[in-house]
């Protein structure tokens, strides 16, 4: 540079501006940095680790190079996925790198859902949420804080709301939204955690029966691997699902079932493997309990009786049967997953499954139930509380009325938007929300805003600015995956193992790990926090299989133990009362519910409807990674599935535009419909997780349509408190005009029709 | 106080103003107005004078997160790498520290991040590395910074934002000339 005063600054100026006293805090002189110019990932480093994208966290290899990921890649040490991970395992690079993402905790400045924020520094955030967490305690007492948790991380969050004596400690929309009902099922039927995952040997199965499953749309590698072992093996594959899935696709038999008549089948095939002695007589008899309950309470459901209930060719409801019959007792009966769909049958609905399976014998054999084999960690309280430290159940429960929700964790999350809005029986004032999205999970959306709307106050901590985020007062942003500890993946199946993950690149902007954030968290509420660091906390749960965080990392961040997945005959007993499997149910007799399930019908659509119905697809997980560059690239919306000829008769055509208007007059954003002979005219499905409502999620935003949003009915299962998903009923709107749907299929008198509200 | 030492910590201000600029201080705004005068630029009057809440809620909306997406991020990646984060972009801004000896002190941005370029011109400044400083500007600074300035007053931002850029715009075309000539 030649002269250097071009700037002409005033001496004034110059004088102003040493006085700031300014240093260069931006920048640091580097070591000797490695730098890698081979093009793509060749040269990365390669670090073990475990995905996120969806819950099911398969072993992962993570390559990083010049301080960037660029590719991930299956774990080869894992024996359940392998080399091998899904679209969204890949596509989690961009979870990362996401312009969208939260980067700093913001803090509201307009009105609630308004959309204006602040960022404010993590001292200010944290100080202001325990601030809150003490007045609304001591206002309102400390059952009028809730929080809603899901994930890997969410358990140190959980610990502390435990600690503060809530009752509201963790509402899993998780679990009162998807797998609840199953579990309370199978455990109440063989006293074991057999449904998450799903602890069924498919890999050597004869038959598999699925019914309502996404398998194959919902991709969890491991499973979907064993899954087509199976069927490469000539496994028999019968779907009952009113869609034709991906599932459906790959079926021997495929059951276009009426929706909400499952039941029926279920208890017609039981009567009819027990009427022809088809039944695995030897299991029933030496491992079951309760098969005379069972077999007079279901010999009046006939073949014929499911057939018209279901409406279903009798002949295929036989074949079906039969084939199950001639695998015994190597059937793999799907115990179901997302399960929260009708209301009043969906705990009987899976006991009907769990039956069915024991029934066939399929316990305890190859391609049948297995037992999970646990690894021996270490036990590790994230809180160290004081000895005397005590919490008091609430005078009156909000759980009080549904008798077996008292069994796991927290309470059912109607519960508390309920509430929340109405103050009984007692008031909830303060939400903390952890990983998860309420507003495109739990029914009635807008029920969940009124809700929030009332509360004294919301925080939320995510990856993304979801709906639930936009709609709390502090926001924290929350580290990928890819850039934080977590909980160690415990594989507890028939496989057994022990995975790390661990941070592959500094969290970015200011978004902080779960552990530092719950930690910086409790010290504000008054708990010490056992361990310093995540580090510290694993090593911890690692110490029984002398093992550290630096030595699982350098073995490929992966220890593999020896699994049992077959018990010997002689040793074989079950975690229920009798130590057998309870086909008949006592305990939920004693609770005026049935002991062997009845059939129990779901409403029919109201005249002029069609029943809503949603799924997955392979490149999406819940309504979490719409905003991914590469996952939104390949799914950016989703369509109407219309059946041919509904269509026909509708004069709709492949491609058409229609609004959907729900049975409360709830309408819909515009969506394309795809005319398909793959669904029965009495439904119309729609890919669960489109049509964000949250304006920051720029890719997402009102791309497709959500069906949360189109669900303003549910019912609550009257056993353990889940919401319903699939009450709802839609009709079309085109060019501004109302279109009623014709009944293209009739339904018999036996099964009640939902009536419309007066007003609707 | 050397003059060129002048230079480095005006751009050392400026980074630390794109920064998330909380407590604008007296002294700060006092510099900013003379600024102004000095290099004859218009300024609206309410520019200097913005409430600190109001200048935490218009920096969040324009550069953090906001409804319907942020308008200006302040990145490099945004303008030349397809509007996506962590591109070409930041490992040619990575490759620029690297010559220098330097790389940000802090990993928590990429580090096409704004402010850190403009604190690598003042260490550069500091360093009388002029030969790389031109080589900076032309080849990567001055190829997207025009782009963001222009995303930035596409959303009407508050008259601060509007005089921050102004400024740092004049200040990096007077300094271009100056290595270029």
């Amino acid at each position: 540079m030649k002269r250097r005063d071009f700037l002409k600054l005033s001496g004034a100026t110059c004088l102003a501006l040493a006085s700031l006293e300014l240093d260069n805090r931006f920048l640091r002189r580097l070591e000797a940095a490695e730098v890698s110019e081979l093009p793509g990932s060749l040269g990365a480093k390669e670090i073990p680790s475990v995905c996120d994208m969806c819950f099911w966290r398969c072993p992962i290899i993570v390559k990083v190079k010049n301080g960037k990921i660029v590719k991930i890649e299956g774990n080869p040490k894992s024996p359940t996925n392998g080399t091998r991970i899904c679209a969204r395992g890949n596509a989690g690079i961009q979870a990362v790198y996401d312009k969208d993402r939260l980067k700093y905790p913001l803090k509201r400045t307009g009105a609630r859902g308004e959309g204006k924020w602040a960022r404010i520094s993590w001292e200010e955030a944290l100080d202001e949420i325990a601030y809150n967490i003490k007045k609304v305690k001591e206002k309102y007492g400390v059952h009028s804080l809730a929080l809603f948790d899901h994930g890997a991380s969410a358990g140190f969050f959980r610990e502390i709301f435990e600690a503060l004596g809530t009752e509201n400690f963790s509402n899993e929309p998780a679990f009162f939204q998807c797998v609840g009902p199953t579990i309370l099922a199978y455990l109440f039927t063989y006293g074991y955690q057999a449904v998450d995952p799903a602890k069924i040997d498919f890999e050597n199965a004869k038959a598999i029966l699925l019914v309502g499953s996404h398998l194959g749309e919902n991709v969890q590698v491991s499973m979907i691997k064993s899954w087509i072992t199976a069927l490469e093996k000539g496994a028999k594959l019968i779907v009952v699902d009113p869609r034709f899935s991906v599932a459906a696709g790959k079926a021997d038999l495929w059951l276009p079932i009426r929706p909400g008549t499952d039941m029926a089948l279920l208890l017609a095939w039981m009567n009819y493997l027990i009427e022809k002695g088809l039944y695995d007589k030897d299991f029933v008899k030496n491992y079951c309990e309760g098969f005379e309950e069972v077999k007079e309470a279901v010999q009046g459901y006939t073949l014929s009786w499911a057939a018209k209930i279901c409406d279903l060719p009798e002949r295929d409801i036989k074949k079906a049967i039969e084939i199950l019959a001639e695998a015994k007792p190597h059937v793999a009966i799907h115990p179901g997953r997302h399960t929260a769909w009708y209301g009043p049958q969906d705990v009987q609905r899976h006991r009907a499954l769990a039956i069915l399976t024991a029934l066939l014998g399929a316990v305890n054999v190859p391609g049948g139930m297995y037992f999970p084999t646990k690894p021996h960690l270490q036990k590790a309280e994230f809180l160290e509380l004081e000895e005397d430290h005590e919490v008091e159940p609430p005078e009156e429960s909000l759980k009080e009325d549904i008798p077996f929700a008292n069994i796991f964790h927290g309470s059912p999350t109607d519960c508390i938007i309920k509430a929340t809005l109405t103050g009984e029986p007692y008031p909830v004032k303060l939400w903390g929300v952890c990983g998860v999205n309420l507003l495109q999970t739990i029914p009635n959306p807008y029920q969940t805003i009124e809700a929030i709307k009332k509360l004294d106050f919301i925080f939320t901590i995510d990856i993304m600015p979801t709906e639930s985020s936009f709609w709390s007062d502090i926001v924290l942003p929350d580290a990928t995956y890819l850039e934080r500890y977590d909980r160690l993946y415990v594989c507890k199946e028939n496989k057994c193992y022990v995975a790390l993950r661990q941070p592959i690149i500094k969290p970015m902007f200011e978004s902080r790990p779960p552990f530092w954030i719950a930690k910086e968290l409790a010290k504000r509420l008054g708990f010490k926090v056992r361990f310093k660091d995540e580090v510290e906390y694993l090593n911890h749960q690692l110490e029984p299989l002398k093992l550290d965080v630096e030595k699982l990392s350098a073995q490929g961040g992966i220890a593999v133990f020896p699994a049992k997945p077959f018990r010997d005959k002689e040793d074989l007993s079950f975690g229920t009362d009798s130590e057998k499997v309870e086909l008949y149910c006592e305990a939920f007799e004693d609770e005026d519910f049935d002991g062997v399930p009845k059939f129990i019908p779901a409403p029919a659509p109201p005249k002029g409807y069609v029943r809503l119905i949603y799924g997955r697809v392979p490149v999406h997980t819940f309504a979490k990674t719409m905003n991914n560059l590469w996952l939104n690239h390949e799914w950016p919306e989703n369509k109407l599935w219309v059946n041919d000829k509904l269509a026909k008769q509708l004069g709709l055509k492949d491609g058409d535009e229609v609004i959907l208007e729900n049975q409360d007059g709830t309408r819909s954003d515009p969506i394309k419909i795809f005319v398909t002979p793959g669904i029965r005219p009495d439904a119309v499905y729609l890919a669960h997780g489109f049509g964000s409502r949250s304006p920051m999620m720029t890719r997402a935003y009102k791309k497709g349509v959500s069906d949360t949003f189109l669900m303003t009915h549910y019912e609550n299962d009257p056993m353990m408190g889940a919401s319903s998903h699939r009450n709802n009923f839609v009709r079309f709107i085109k060019d501004g005009k109302v279109i009623n749907i014709p009944e293209l299929r009739p339904v018999p008198p036996e099964i009640p029709r939902f009536e419309l509200k007066k007003s609707a | 106080m050397k003059k060129g030492a002048d230079l480095s910590q005006l751009f050392i201000l400026l980074a630390k103003l794109w920064d998330y600029p909380t407590n604008l201080s007296p002294e700060t705004k006092e510099v900013l107005e003379k600024l102004h005068e000095d290099l004859g630029l218009s300024t609206s009057e309410e520019a200097f004078s913005i409430k600190d809440e109001e200048l935490r809620e218009e920096y969040t909306r324009l550069f953090i997160n906001t409804p319907l997406g942020v308008p200006a991020p302040p990145f490099a990646s945004v303008y030349k790498g397809g509007g996506l984060l962590c591109q070409k972009p930041m490992e040619e801004a990575m490759a620029f520290y690297r010559r220098a000896g330097v790389g940000p002190a802090s990993e928590n941005e990429p580090a096409d991040y704004l402010p850190l370029e403009l604190a690598f011109v003042a260490y550069l400044l500091t360093e009388g590395k002029t030969e790389l400083l031109r080589e900076f500007l032309n080849k990567h600074l001055l190829s997207w910074f025009p782009l963001f300035r222009e995303a930035l007053l596409k959303a009407q931002p508050h008259q601060f934002f509007v005089a921050l850029v102004s400024l740092t715009e004049a200040l990096l075309s007077k300094l271009n000339e100056e290595v270029s000539a």
